[in-house]
């Protein structure tokens, strides 16, 4: 897949958000049946055709287990593709729902067809971006207001076919566009936030930097004070450049040498996993990432940021050592593939892992979780 | 000469989040969820009102000698109210809303039973219409109750109205279903959110706290580049130049090199600006770190040949000045040290945004694959430095070929001016 810009949707933007909403998606997508169910009882006597009757709850039902299925944590982002099919669904059990009437269907008002469409917009709300939501709930609202006109004949009251397609049209429309505005309200809350976050932090962390300096000088400076310090002072006392010295140079400069390399050749990831103990000079570090091409490098600050998160909440949250952390990336710059291995992982870690595992899914593509003897992600990232 | 100094970060080097944040934190994702809901509430009310709007004009229309029209004002007045709760969510307008919405409500309903012919009972369809925008009056604050009891008012006032006027009128009261459905939506929604609320605040705000940690590592990982390229620069340069001069007294140069750079490393706070820096005024060739790489090297036995536009690296910032004048110092190290040559060319060039620089050089040349992982100069020294002010490096050279390296770093240019003079070059060509 692919990795362009993230979708604005509350799924990839809010992954935990989206991760404590599930709940309502099944809710949403079990209510549209408890609404059609009844519904289609009480008009079961003016029902010319039972099979299509039974057809149109069946299709809708499949839909609902299409949105359940599809909306699970593990199966993140959710496509336009499914929020498309899982319309066109419900728009066909309207459809069937109608025709099983046909002829037999004199006021709009009891069909559920429109209420089960609307209530499958209003839960596709954290997994599509609210524009879609808007053309998704207007393209439905035409097509249910098409299959009113068609009845019209039927109809008892003698009000304009407007009349007929408004009323039908409106449960669609009303809960479509209430997913949608949610949606955008919340995108637009966080959006601002994170302009203000953005800006508080960057002032913060500025306000660290003379503090970093210092202690990355006196890092440096502690090892210097070993060798090198005691070295050129007594070279620039004295008058005579040495044979003696020149060994020593040489030396002291392959020992820094060597450090300098296992420095250099650590990533930020192996330092997360193992962090170097502070202020030691040796050169010989344990190494977690297998990455020969440095791809690590070309992770953007928010995939950082989650894989960071991760590592923070294996102690925290399910009492794993981050050094049990492998980490293998392999590919191209264009499409980098991480496998991440954590040793003994099983069912219960993945659980507990849960909503770190939704951050990592809303910042990476395609994250897929096995677990066998060991718990492994894999997941790829665009590292240009 | 200047002396070298730890090249400050002007702020450029604190890395700026990615276009994605990671989630709301915990204090403020309910109030942005109830602010969603609430504005989503609005604009079910407002399509119910705007559908019952439009049958009540259809009713007008079909039944001329009825006055059904004040029924369409009186949905309008509603609407007027909608938008007066939707723009601020008080309880003051809240409650305004739901007792002026009922009596417009009980109004509504009256003129209706009295004028439409084939409404007959309090359940009809533009009723539900009105009850669903009375349910639908968004919640007050951010608590479960406030979410609830606004929306059950707003239910028992829509059904109450109705109900009195059918009565009134003589007419059955019946069961609404849609109402109710509004009513439980609302529940279901709220107590749902309201539940699941806790169990996300705890890890939202660990990852937060990563990002910041994030923030805060990536700032110091761009520090140690910097301290690293400035060990390669002075006490591995100054070990290299011990090992390889010739015993006896010692250089008068060599020693004030090495004095220098200790003084640089353990002597300086690399936190503060180096004091007694001589700072020239920038805009000018003279002022840039650059030149004075130039004359340091031309200082120690380099024959350099300078072409080209050296005023292109006036408009340089101080930090890209730095990076670009300490990466043609490697590079001419390099030719010094390795290359056999005495002599090299530095060229410079502006335009498009990006300041050029290539080291050109005649003698034996190398295969960058070749080596030795320990040797840091066109790694740290180079490479590290022009890739942290964004800039790019690009290496031609062969065995026996000469070496050329061309540095490219962004001009200090406004991006405007920069996009302009490459749209003269364009309408020049």
């Amino acid at each position: 897949m692919s990795s362009g810009p993230r979708e604005a949707t509350l799924q990839s933007l809010d992954p935990l958000g989206a991760l404590a909403g599930r709940p309502l998606t099944v809710t949403g997508a079990v209510a549209s049946l408890l609404v059609a169910v009844p519904l289609s009882l009480a008009a079961w006597r003016d029902v010319a055709s039972p099979v299509l009757a039974v057809a149109a709850l069946l299709v809708l039902a499949a839909s609902g287990l299409a949105l359940i299925v599809s909306s699970a944590a593990k199966r993140a982002p959710f496509p336009r593709s499914t929020a498309l099919a899982v319309i066109a669904g419900a728009l066909l059990a309207h459809i069937l729902g109608v025709a099983s009437l046909w002829e037999r269907n004199t006021l709009v008002r009891d069909d559920w067809g429109p209420v089960a469409i609307g209530v499958l917009l209003l839960t596709l709300c954290p997994y599509r971006p609210a524009a879609e939501l808007v053309r998704l709930s207007v393209g439905a609202a035409l097509v249910v207001g098409a299959v009113t006109f068609l009845q019209q004949p039927f109809f008892v009251t003698s009000l304009p076919a407007l009349a007929y397609i408004v009323i039908s049209v409106t449960p669609v429309l009303a809960l479509g566009l209430a997913g949608a505005i949610f949606a955008s309200v919340v995108l637009r809350r966080l959006a601002h936030w994170r302009e203000r976050a953005v800006r508080a932090s960057e002032a913060h962390a500025a306000t660290l930097q003379q503090g970093i300096v210092r202690s990355v000088q006196q890092g440096r400076v502690s090892i210097l004070n070993r060798d090198v310090v005691p070295f050129f002072t007594a070279l620039t006392e004295g008058r005579e450049l040495t044979v003696h010295h020149q060994r020593r140079a040489a030396e002291i400069a392959t020992a820094i040498r060597s450090v300098m390399v296992a420095e250099t050749e650590r990533t930020w990831l192996d330092e997360l996993l193992v962090p170097a103990p502070a202020g030691t000079g040796t050169s010989v570090w344990p190494r977690a990432v297998d990455d020969p091409s440095r791809l690590v490098d070309g992770m953007d600050f928010d995939q950082r940021a989650a894989l960071r998160a991760f590592v923070g909440a294996l102690p925290d949250r399910a009492g794993v050592d981050p050094r049990e952390v492998r980490v293998r990336i392999r590919g191209t710059p264009a499409s980098a593939v991480v496998l991440l291995t954590i040793r003994g992982g099983d069912d219960a870690l993945a659980a507990a892992l849960a909503p770190y595992l939704a951050v990592l899914r809303a910042v990476f593509d395609d994250l897929i979780l096995t677990i066998d003897t060991d718990l492994t992600l894999r997941f790829t990232y665009d590292a240009d | 000469m200047r002396r070298l100094r730890f090249p400050q970060g002007d702020g450029r080097s604190i890395p700026s989040g990615g276009n994605v944040s990671l989630g709301l934190p915990g204090h403020l994702a309910p109030r942005a969820v109830s602010a969603g809901i609430a504005a989503a509430c609005h604009g079910i009310a407002a399509v119910c009102l705007s559908a019952a709007f439009l049958v009540a004009l259809a009713q007008q229309a079909t039944n001329e000698d009825r006055a059904i029209w004040p029924a369409v004002l009186v949905i309008v007045a509603l609407g007027g109210l909608l938008a007066a709760v939707a723009h601020e969510r008080t309880v003051f307008r809240v409650v305004a809303y739901l007792t002026l919405g009922g009596a417009l409500t009980y109004l509504f309903a009256s003129i209706v039973l009295t004028q439409v012919p084939v409404i007959t009972s309090s359940g009809g369809w533009l009723f539900s219409m009105l009850k669903v925008a009375l349910v639908m009056v968004g919640a007050v604050g951010v608590r479960l109750p406030g979410v609830l009891l606004p929306a059950i008012a707003g239910w028992v006032i829509g059904e109450g109205a109705t109900a009195g006027a059918a009565l009134t009128l003589g007419y059955p009261v019946t069961l609404d279903v849609a109402p109710a459905l509004a009513l439980l939506l609302i529940a279901v929604v709220g107590i749902g959110t309201a539940l699941r609320r806790p169990v996300a605040r705890r890890d939202q705000s660990a990852i937060h706290r990563a990002a910041m940690d994030e923030r805060v590592a990536a700032l110091r990982a761009g520090v140690e580049t910097r301290a690293t390229a400035l060990l390669h620069d002075t006490v591995l340069n100054d070990l290299a130049a011990i090992a390889a001069g010739r015993p006896g007294p010692l250089s008068p140069g060599l020693r004030t090199k090495v004095q220098q750079d200790l003084e640089a490393i353990v002597g300086q706070d690399w936190s503060q600006p180096a004091e007694g820096a001589p700072e020239l005024p920038s805009g000018v060739w003279e002022a840039s770190r650059i030149s004075q790489v130039l004359e340091d090297e031309a200082a120690a036995g380099l024959a350099v040949t300078l072409s080209g536009d050296r005023d292109a690296v006036a408009t340089l910032d101080r930090e890209v000045d730095d990076a670009l004048g300490l990466a043609v110092r490697q590079l001419l190290v390099n030719v010094r040290k390795h290359s056999g040559v005495s002599s090299a060319e530095v060229v410079v060039y502006g335009g498009g945004g990006m300041v050029s620089v290539m080291v050109i050089d005649s003698g034996r040349g190398f295969d960058e694959a070749a080596v030795q992982r320990d040797r840091f100069g066109l790694r740290t020294s180079v490479r590290s430095r022009i890739a942290a002010v964004d800039g790019r490096v690009q290496v031609w050279s062969a065995p026996g070929r000469g070496t050329s390296v061309l540095l490219q770093v962004p001009d200090g240019l406004p991006a405007q001016s920069s996009a302009g003079a490459s749209a003269a070059a364009g309408s020049a060509r």
